[in-house]
């Protein structure tokens, strides 16, 4: 939080003259007797303003100058304080042609396992955790899921070793290994998305953003609402490299695009039309789509994987190094007793290292949970475990 | 104890209509004080017993006591010295007690009345281990629960049985007394390995906090780890240590009907004390 002193200082003649307004997304957040603590609801930026500051702040609701305000008597010593407030972002010159910043993230009451959030470590980070709770693209209630995953990763606490500052990593019962050892982890909140936007709208600012984020080498995890958004991560991913996209889903792909927005349908054929993308692989179905596909797209249902090895899986990607693992928890079978239908958790999780083993995670996308569903906070953990697993493949290979 | 409006588990009469001595006294715990993951432990007795009455009456003798008086309104110090005192009772009248929770910090109670009687062994089944650090004067809670119990000196032995998941540390090693087994090394251990493992010199407490199982057949628990245990490798591993060891107390915990899915939970830790019961 930045301290904003707003002590008199010279006054300038061009400053009592001009208009000036509060800066938009501006909202005050808390306030005492003495100071008041402003955020700027785009940035996320806090300022704390003596309660004077903040007073006079309040007075420039529309444009105003600062004669307008004080009156002319008045007029020089408040133009010192003004320039302050306009040098703190917090006061805008009304007549300066600027454009508003549009917010570009919004806070989450929660970060992926605690993880430290992007603005204070993100610029060095291996993996970066984005939400985006969008779920216009199918007609199940996703949104909630981002937010269920980051609460449900507090069972996982991200440590950093006191000695050597390094990301301590979590020792993995089941296999006997610790994993994720040394992997910094950043989670920078959700991207926002405001209702009767167009989703390529939407989607432009997630590639925007991750191309913005993202380090050299970063490895994204996108916690999304639905599987349409791993289009929007393919188009980042791939922009950065040629690569395959494995996309973990319970339904194959539509007969052909539904419409202008990408589905959770038809996904699948949306994303080999991205520049860069080789093929993509829907893998888990619990029933073939039987429609003709095109070429660059494959489907491996689940009775197949299951019955021969997740080799029959890597066998259907081409010999890319990049690969994109799209995890629409659909593909998991969450019947209680377990119907066998669908894929169970280790069977995915197989799946994930046995991909890893052979080509480069470059991104990973968790989407499709609805934590309101019985059985939501089973799912949210296995989630959870899902994509710490696949940061633990992407990163050992990319250390490797 | 309280529990009149509930059925008793398995039709075993209540507490009023038992004369003395031989098999099981039920007590329930509805309490979730020590669980900081969740309300809803609390519901495990009622729901518990009520998935009871869908299966025979099991082999071995038994009566219910109901439930702990006063849980809701009572601190956790409190729960656990009224469990004590019901244990007691239940031991003193030449019953073993076969308890309900509740969460699993409540288990401490019985285990210590026990342990004062005679040396004895506890098998924790469970996807933690339960051994976070406490010092003294530290609130009392599931995640250090067997961590105190290891330190009473009469538990000369711990097996537990489960462990798996993302840990911030190696837990497969909690000092001397302690054997762990993780979930995907139980799915090899045979009963002779099992019974290995439990000396037969010591009477045994068996502690069952429901979230060993897999959660995609026990979903009703508040902190489920996937890839766990099938009911029925449980199932197989209780019916092998009533056989062939002194058995005297167990528990079934953490079972809660809000999170569950049409009371499957509930059917299976009423099951698993069946199994318990039909063994002895």
């Amino acid at each position: 939080m930045s301290q904003c002193d707003v002590s008199e200082r010279p006054a300038s003649e061009s400053v009592a003259e001009r208009r000036y307004v509060v800066a938009p997304h501006l909202m005050l957040e808390a306030h005492d007797d003495a100071h008041a603590v402003v955020v700027n609801t785009a940035t996320g930026a806090r300022a704390k303003v003596s309660i004077t500051a903040f007073r006079m702040l309040s007075r420039f609701d529309v444009p105003r100058t600062v004669s307008d305000v004080f009156g002319r008597s008045d007029e020089g010593r408040a133009a010192s304080r003004v320039r302050a407030l306009v040098e703190h972002g917090l006061l805008w010159d009304a007549e300066a042609k600027r454009a508003a910043a549009k917010p570009r993230r919004r806070p989450s009451p929660f970060r992926f396992c605690n993880a430290p959030s992007y603005s204070a470590s993100g610029a060095v980070a291996d993996v970066v955790v984005l939400g985006v709770p969008y779920d216009l693209g199918g007609s199940d209630n996703g949104r909630d899921g981002p937010l269920a995953i980051r609460q449900k990763s507090l069972d996982y606490t991200y440590m950093v070793d006191f000695d050597t500052r390094q990301p301590a990593g979590w020792f993995d019962a089941g296999a006997g290994v610790r994993i994720l050892e040394g992997v910094r982890i950043a989670d920078a909140d959700d991207i926002p998305w405001i209702h009767g936007e167009p989703q390529h709208v939407v989607f432009e600012r997630v590639v925007e953003t991750l191309d913005e984020l993202l380090p050299p080498h970063g490895v994204p995890l996108v916690l999304a609402g639905d599987a349409s958004v791993s289009h929007a991560v393919a188009a980042c991913c791939a922009g950065r490299h040629p690569l395959s996209v494995v996309h973990f889903a319970a339904e194959g792909a539509a007969a052909e695009r539904e419409g202008e927005a990408v589905t959770v349908r038809d996904v699948a054929r949306a994303m080999i039309h991205v520049a860069g993308v080789h093929s993509v692989v829907t893998a888990g179905l619990r029933e073939a789509s039987g429609y003709a596909l095109p070429p660059g797209i494959s489907e491996v249902g689940a009775t197949r994987l299951r019955a021969g090895d997740p080799g029959d899986l890597v066998a259907e990607l081409p010999s890319a190094e990049h690969v994109l693992l799209s995890i629409d928890m659909s593909v998991v079978d969450v019947s209680t007793p377990p119907s066998g239908k669908g894929m169970s958790l280790r069977e995915v999780s197989d799946a994930i290292h046995t991909i890893g083993g052979r080509h480069r995670i470059v991104g990973v996308v968790v989407s499709g949970l609805d934590p309101s569903l019985p059985m939501g906070h089973v799912a949210a953990i296995g989630a959870c475990n899902l994509a710490l697993q696949a940061l633990h493949v992407a990163t050992l290979r990319r250390v490797a | 104890m309280d529990g009149g409006a509930h059925p008793t588990l398995f039709g075993w009469g209540s507490a009023s209509t038992a004369g003395c001595g031989g098999g099981f006294c039920v007590i329930g715990v509805p309490a979730d004080h020590g669980n900081g993951v969740s309300r809803g432990a609390a519901r495990g007795p009622a729901s518990v017993r009520r998935a009871a009455r869908l299966l025979p009456v099991p082999r071995g003798a038994g009566i219910d006591a109901g439930d702990v008086p006063g849980c809701r309104a009572a601190d956790p110090e409190t729960v656990l010295s009224r469990l004590a005192e019901a244990t007691c009772k239940a031991v003193e009248g030449g019953f073993r007690p076969l308890i309900i929770g509740g969460d699993h910090s409540i288990t401490f109670a019985p285990v210590s009345v026990l342990q004062r009687r005679r040396d004895i062994g506890v098998v924790w089944f469970d996807a933690h281990t339960d051994f976070s650090p406490w010092a003294e004067g530290q609130g009392h809670s599931h995640k250090q629960v067997l961590r105190r119990i290891e330190t009473l000196p009469g538990v000369k032995r711990v097996l537990q049985i489960g462990y798996r998941g993302l840990t911030a540390g190696d837990e497969r090693h909690l000092g001397d007394k302690a054997t762990v087994v993780t979930s995907e090394a139980a799915r090899h251990l045979t009963s002779a390995e099992l019974l290995a493992l439990m000396p037969d010199d010591l009477d045994w407490y068996v502690s069952i906090d429901i979230d060993a199982i897999d959660p995609f057949h026990a979903p009703g628990t508040s902190a489920p780890v996937p890839d766990g245990m099938e009911p029925s490798t449980v199932r197989e591993f209780l019916a092998v240590i009533v056989d062939g060891r002194r058995v005297v107390g167990a528990d079934v915990v953490e079972v809660n009907p809000r999170l569950d899915v049409d009371d499957i939970t509930s059917a299976i830790a009423a099951r698993l004390l069946w199994t318990i019961a039909d063994g002895l």
